[in-house]
């Protein structure tokens, strides 16, 4: 029972029984996807501002904890600084300090805040997605969303299929690459030493393995899956349905008709 | 002759599949061909435990593969509930009346969760989902995993993965579970587990259940045991009939369960042992019956002795 | 010489919210030339506990000290690596080159030994597991069988000539015959080389067959050490633990409990017979043969 890559949180979905959470994956693709393209769409401070008391709104109502919302920002830090440094001092402007060649103008750092601050909004806007939503049911809203375009050729089912044993085989590979790293650890293999061009050589005795590995996998879960009468996506019925309910067509009207109104508006 | 039809013939309705006269080559890689099946022919009965026990090589998963129309024959036939597995308008029908469960209990499990996993079957044949979510139900329970619906497949053990294959299977309502060698990578409590719920598939649900193993314990449990070697069946008949015959076994490289072992070397020296006598218990439960009077102690001295002779060692043995 | 670990505890997932004890203060100590069986329910911590051996895992508390050397001082584990071999479950897993030889000679190559001397290496091990190094040396591992592919990542292993080898249940999922054999390769390999074995295994029999002494794990903890009579034994506390116990113990246990004197440690089927021979009928010098 290692518990090491395969504890780490999938798409970091944080488990609750909220208003968001219950609503149905297609909404919140739809709501997440209004809030993205609103955010680009205001050129005002106070566009901004409307959206962040949504998002907040939102992260609120969809209980999730303060901290997992700005954790979501860690990965993205040094973008989010290097966006509102180059905003700052390369704005022609009027000059409000300046050292040696570098100059910050007050323009720059009105700019800056503003870039930064839409910066966080998509990645908040997107987080609450991300954490509301399981990978699973963002799957079978991508499915059903895609579903009509079948006739024209898209392979909304296939698609989904593959996700979802992609998504069920992730922790099983990542144990299954701790291990074979240990094995070849075991008999010499060094990960960590050397140069770049040799440690990239290294790494052939643990993706060889996990390569052959998975295919022999894939092999015998179509087998599996034979047996069990599976024949594509013609004719299958669902476990669980997703539906869209008053609520869902509610919170998307009332999302969208506010994005339009900020993104007119500001 | 073999006489090939396409359409269901009356048969012995207590033959759910009749393999008739088998044979089967893996297509050539590097050159050579393998004949994996030479002219099998084998009955399995409605409501049976068949096992069926050989070395590796000996034909076995090939055979078990074409009880369902994963493989088809080259030459002969298997005919489930009389219906052709050469006949390709009929796989379905085959596949849902005949389950299997394979060696390998991750490669097996589709979903992201238990309940979805077993849902997958009953899916791909259409069935409803307000009764879909009932199979489901019924299944987990018939292998003891109620309340595991939301665990994900890779938190599970070894044997629970592979009880929930077999729910999987059971959800779809075949006749029939074959499993091919389901305890060959687990612990012996994941082994202890599936076995269980293989029995009571049997026993308590009437399935048919065709146990493929190199376990001769578990053979032991069945109620007929087919031994192949090279591509055949060489013996055939009730567990005692089949493990008695000690010598054959070893020519094929196998072994009888340890409880038979010790009643052969028992008659070797002129006691007969009746040969129902397979496993340990077995052979514990007659010696109790027939052992000589004056070796039979009474019921004080029994407890006496189990535990001193415990007691004894455990100085020695023992850090906390 | 021995592998001495002393006090060892190790946490998974220190200082995340899955923090879980692995080992609790085990202690043991591996001697040259020995045979250990180490057995234990799935989760009590046996791969754990080996994964130390190497220096693969850190103890977070006590130490393990190879051949004199404590490893917490090392700064390179090549060393212990090579004296100590790991092999782990289903080692054909890890076969990644294109020739066996190539695959067998990784070990060897890390070690810096010349061309020479390690196809000197790679064609005795194959030896030592029963192959044939002209037969398969240029073949790729994965035309192999699957039982051929296993003894080929092992000879992987013992190509870096370990002084101590610890397999970890090396016949896994094979039939009667594979074990077989495998076995007793083990034990030749244990006899003729002098190699230190720690056998890891969920099969009593095989241990009772071939280890001087038998550890158990329960939960992280060592709970037993003795020899093979002495720790098979105790049927009821093993049963507690959810282990089986050879099935000729488990037959004499069951005679016992019926009130029948027969002695402990009995672990052959030739001894099992003997003994159920004078229940059952009188003795060698006539008299009724046969049963009552």
């Amino acid at each position: 029972m290692q518990v090491r890559f395969s504890e780490m949180a999938l798409g970091q979905y944080y488990p609750a029984e909220s208003m968001i959470h219950r609503l149905d994956p297609r909404s919140k693709l739809l709501i997440a996807s209004a809030l993205i393209v609103g955010i680009f769409f205001v050129h005002r401070l106070e566009g901004l501002a409307g959206f962040a008391a949504i998002i907040c709104l939102m992260a609120v109502l969809a209980q999730v904890p303060l901290g997992y919302l700005l954790r979501s920002l860690r990965p993205l830090l040094i973008v989010i600084i290097l966006t509102f440094a180059v905003n700052a001092l390369f704005t022609p402007g009027e000059a409000v300090a300046s050292v040696w060649i570098i100059t910050v103008t007050r323009e720059g750092i009105q700019r800056g805040l503003f870039m930064t601050i839409r910066l966080v909004l998509l990645i908040t806007a997107s987080s609450l997605l991300t954490l509301t939503t399981s990978p699973m049911a963002l799957t079978d809203g991508l499915e059903r969303t895609l579903s009509p375009f079948r006739r024209v050729g898209v392979p909304a089912h296939e698609f989904a299929m593959m996700m979802t044993i992609a998504l069920r085989f992730i922790p099983t590979l990542l144990e299954e690459a701790d291990r074979t790293m240990k094995a070849q650890m075991a008999r010499g293999a060094d990960f960590e030493s050397g140069s770049l061009v040799r440690r990239a050589k290294s790494f052939i005795p643990l993706l060889v393995p996990l390569f052959i590995g998975a295919f022999r996998r894939a092999d015998d879960l179509a087998v599996a899956m034979e047996a069990r009468c599976y024949r594509g996506g013609e004719g299958r019925t669902r476990l669980k349905v997703i539906r869209m309910g008053f609520r869902d067509y509610l919170a998307s009207a009332a999302v969208v008709s506010l994005v339009v109104f900020l993104a007119v508006v500001f | 002759m073999t006489v090939c039809t396409s359409g269901i013939e009356a048969a012995d309705p207590d033959v759910l599949i009749d393999v008739h006269d088998v044979t089967f080559e893996y297509p050539a890689v590097q050159g050579s061909r393998v004949r994996a099946l030479e002219s099998v022919s084998l009955r399995i009965m409605r409501g049976e435990y068949l096992a069926i026990i050989g070395p590796n090589g000996s034909g076995k998963s090939t055979l078990a593969k074409c009880l369902n129309a994963l493989l088809i024959p080259d030459s002969g036939t298997v005919t489930v509930a009389g219906m052709s597995t050469s006949n390709p308008g009929h796989v379905w029908a085959i596949r849902q009346m005949v389950g299997m469960v394979f060696q390998n209990p991750d490669n097996q499990l589709v979903a992201t969760t238990v309940e979805e996993d077993v849902a997958f079957g009953p899916e791909n044949i259409g069935v409803p989902t307000q009764e879909i979510r009932q199979r489901v139900k019924e299944a987990l329970r018939s292998v003891g995993l109620e309340g595991m619906e939301k665990r994900a497949p890779h938190r599970l053990s070894g044997g629970q993965k592979q009880r929930v294959a077999i729910a999987g299977i059971l959800a779809m309502r075949p006749e029939c579970i074959v499993l091919d060698e389901p305890t060959a990578m687990l612990d012996p409590v994941g082994r202890r587990e599936v076995l269980e719920a293989v029995r009571r598939l049997n026993r308590v649900e009437g399935k048919t259940v065709v146990h493929v193993t190199h376990f001769m314990s578990e053979a032991a449990a069945a109620d007929r045991v087919a031994v192949m070697a090279a591509g055949k069946v060489v013996m055939q008949g009730a567990p005692s009939e089949v493990f008695s015959q000690a010598e054959r076994l070893q020519q094929i490289d196998l072994d009888a369960p340890i409880g038979a072992r010790i009643a052969e070397e028992l008659r070797k020296s002129g006691i007969s042992i009746p040969l129902h006598v397979l496993t340990v218990d077995d052979l514990a439960d007659y010696i109790s019956a027939n052992a000589l009077t004056a070796h039979r102690p009474s019921a004080n001295r029994a407890t006496e002795l189990s535990t001193n002779t415990a007691t004894a060692r455990r100085s020695d043995v023992y850090r906390h | 010489m021995s592998i001495v670990i002393e006090q060892l505890s190790h946490i998974y997932g220190l200082g995340t919210p899955f923090a879980a004890k692995a080992l609790e203060d085990c202690s043991l100590e591996v001697q040259e030339g020995e045979f250990l069986g180490l057995v234990g329910h799935t989760g009590s911590g046996k791969s754990t506990l080996v994964q130390h051996m190497n220096g693969l895992l850190k103890p977070h508390s006590g130490r393990v000290v190879v051949d004199g050397q404590d490893l917490s001082k090392l700064k390179a584990l090549r060393d212990v690596r090579r004296k100590v071999g790991l092999v782990f479950q289903y080692p054909e897993h890890q076969l990644f080159e294109e020739t066996v030889e190539r695959d067998v000679g990784f070990g060897p190559r890390s070690l810096g030994l010349t061309d020479d001397d390690v196809r000197e290496r790679v064609r005795r091990a194959l030896e030592m597991v029963g192959l044939d190094y002209h037969a398969v040396a240029s073949r790729s591992p994965f035309e192999l069988s699957g039982g051929q592919r296993r003894r080929v990542a092992i000879a992987g292993v013992l190509a870096m000539e370990p002084k101590y080898v610890v397999l970890d249940e090396p016949t896994a999922s094979l039939d009667p015959r594979g074990r077989r054999d495998m076995l007793d390769h083990i034990e030749r390999l244990h006899r003729e080389e002098g190699v230190a074995v720690v056998l890891v295994s969920h099969d009593m029999n095989e241990v009772a067959r071939l280890a001087d002494r038998v550890i158990v794990m329960d939960r992280g903890r060592i709970v037993m050490d003795g020899t093979p009579a002495d720790v098979f034994d105790d049927v009821d506390r093993l049963t507690a633990m959810g282990l089986d116990v050879p099935e000729t113990v488990r037959l004499m246990h069951r005679l016992r409990q019926s009130g029948f004197d027969v002695p402990g440690g009995v672990l052959s089927v030739d001894e099992c017979a003997s003994l159920i021979r004078s229940l059952l009928a009188p003795g060698e010098a006539g008299g009724d043969a046969g049963e009552v």
